[in-house]
């Protein structure tokens, strides 16, 4: 694993992630997944993207319009604290969490296998 | 594996993702319906009653009420088919009893706390929201409410059909079923609703093509009638329509409007009750309404085309991958 692969791995699992994530938050977070340890092609790198961009993808579509609500003016903080904490104790999230960390391993194995017999 | 293969099987998985969105079956649910967020009505309802004396035509009881705000959707998955639905309410109630008018503002954010299965219309009561309604938490503190709220569950005895979408497409004639059913006891109250037009309607300056479903009096009777008493009767002059509009494309709520009311004398006293609802869609948020996806509504973009763009990049990303090994 080279760092640029794994900081590129890092963003194209977002880029590929969050607009899916906004149809199903689910599929989302595993094409993200995926493709991003896919790219950081080890799989060390992949767990990492697997660990550090699953929880964004995921929680993108709940996240996002309650911050741009917020940003306008049309909601207060006290309200998007209380819904976002909601969000943040939700025993869920910490399984997406560590599911995606697992693909992310076995994606990134896949990464690294193949550049290893090419 | 060579790279072709890999590039087939990524190419394949990417065709069969792309029309995800809004094939899946047919018919059947489009995938976004299920977790909809920032999906934002205006609602208008009023209601009044006004009782007067039938002989003098004198004001003898007036009761009105007329809320009017918005209503926003949100929503989080609570389990694997399972997502959390929850609302932020921002209304203003206006009362007038017998000329005494009270306007109070409400502006409550309720988590999600009713739980919608995925690829059905069941709306089921969340196991904390039933300890709730059943006064069980008897003085318990906040902190042990939300103690409680990390590890949720549906509780599936009883569930509601879900009002905010359907599958589609629909054909005129169809039945569509709202109300509440309780799966132990297998009974409930259940009102058919009949897919009766084809319309295009405009909804805060947007144009929807949708399916027209109507609720009359008549499906409304048939529905309560086990539950009712042989002595009541309904007063014949009462009406009542529920229309409510559809997406074609989604399956969406996009408007919602009731009228009914009637006039009902006895004893020397006609009593008018009049009732008119609206609720119109303002932001379809994460819906998939009219095939445009939350962000290409966000940047004014045509239906599909981040989904597009994404696909696209993720097959560049691959073949950029498998062509530097």
């Amino acid at each position: 694993m080279t760092k640029k692969s794994f900081l590129a791995g890092l963003f194209i699992s977002l880029i590929a992630g969050i607009p899916i994530a906004f149809i199903h938050d689910l599929i989302g977070t595993i094409v993200g997944v995926v493709v991003g340890a896919f790219f950081a092609s080890s799989k060390k790198g992949g767990g990492a993207v697997g660990l550090l961009t699953s929880g964004p993808i995921y929680l993108c579509p709940y996240v996002t319009p309650l911050l741009l609500d917020y940003l306008n003016g049309s909601m207060n903080l006290l309200y998007l604290a209380l819904l976002v904490g909601y969000m943040l104790i939700n025993i869920f999230v910490i399984a997406v969490i560590v599911a995606s960390l697992l693909i992310g391993i076995f994606f990134g194995w896949i990464g690294l296998k193949l550049r290893e017999r090419e | 594996m060579n790279k072709k293969t890999i590039i087939y099987i990524t190419m394949l998985s990417m065709l069969l993702l792309y029309p995800m969105a809004s094939l899946k079956a047919s018919p059947g649910y489009n995938l976004s319906v299920f977790s909809p967020n920032n999906v934002t009505y205006d609602v208008d309802i009023h209601f009044s009653q006004v009782t007067k004396n039938a002989t003098t035509g004198d004001i003898l009881d007036l009761y009105e009420i007329h809320i009017i705000g918005k209503i926003k959707l949100i929503s989080k998955r609570m389990m694997l088919d399972y997502i959390g639905w929850g609302f932020t309410v921002n209304v203003t109630v206006t009362e007038n009893n017998n000329g005494d008018v009270r306007e109070s503002e409400y502006n409550i954010p309720i988590p999600p706390i009713v739980a919608v299965k995925e690829n059905t219309r069941f709306i089921y009561p969340t196991k904390l929201s039933m300890d709730l309604i059943q006064g069980d938490f008897g003085n318990a503190s906040m902190q042990d409410i939300l103690s409680r709220v990390s590890t949720n569950e549906p509780y599936t005895e009883i569930y509601v059909y879900n009002p905010f979408y359907i599958e589609v497409p629909v054909s005129i004639g169809d039945s569509i079923p709202y109300g509440v059913w309780n799966v132990t006891s297998q009974s409930g109250i259940i009102v058919n609703g009949r897919v009766t037009s084809e319309e295009t309607i405009t909804v805060n300056g947007v144009s929807y093509n949708t399916y027209l479903v109507n609720i009359t009096k008549a499906e409304i009777i048939n529905a309560v009638r086990e539950f009712m008493d042989e002595n009541i009767s309904i007063p014949s002059g009462m009406r009542f329509n529920l229309g409510l509009y559809y997406d074609k494309d989604s399956g969406w709520l996009t408007k919602l409007n009731t009228v009914g009311g009637g006039e009902i004398s006895e004893d020397n006293t006609t009593t008018k009750v009049i009732l008119n609802g609206n609720l119109d869609l303002e932001n379809a948020g994460t819906i998939m309404v009219q095939n445009k996806s939350y962000l290409d509504r966000m940047f004014g973009l045509p239906p599909f085309t981040f989904l597009a763009l994404d696909v696209l990049f993720i097959l560049a990303i691959v073949i950029i991958r498998i062509k530097r090994s």
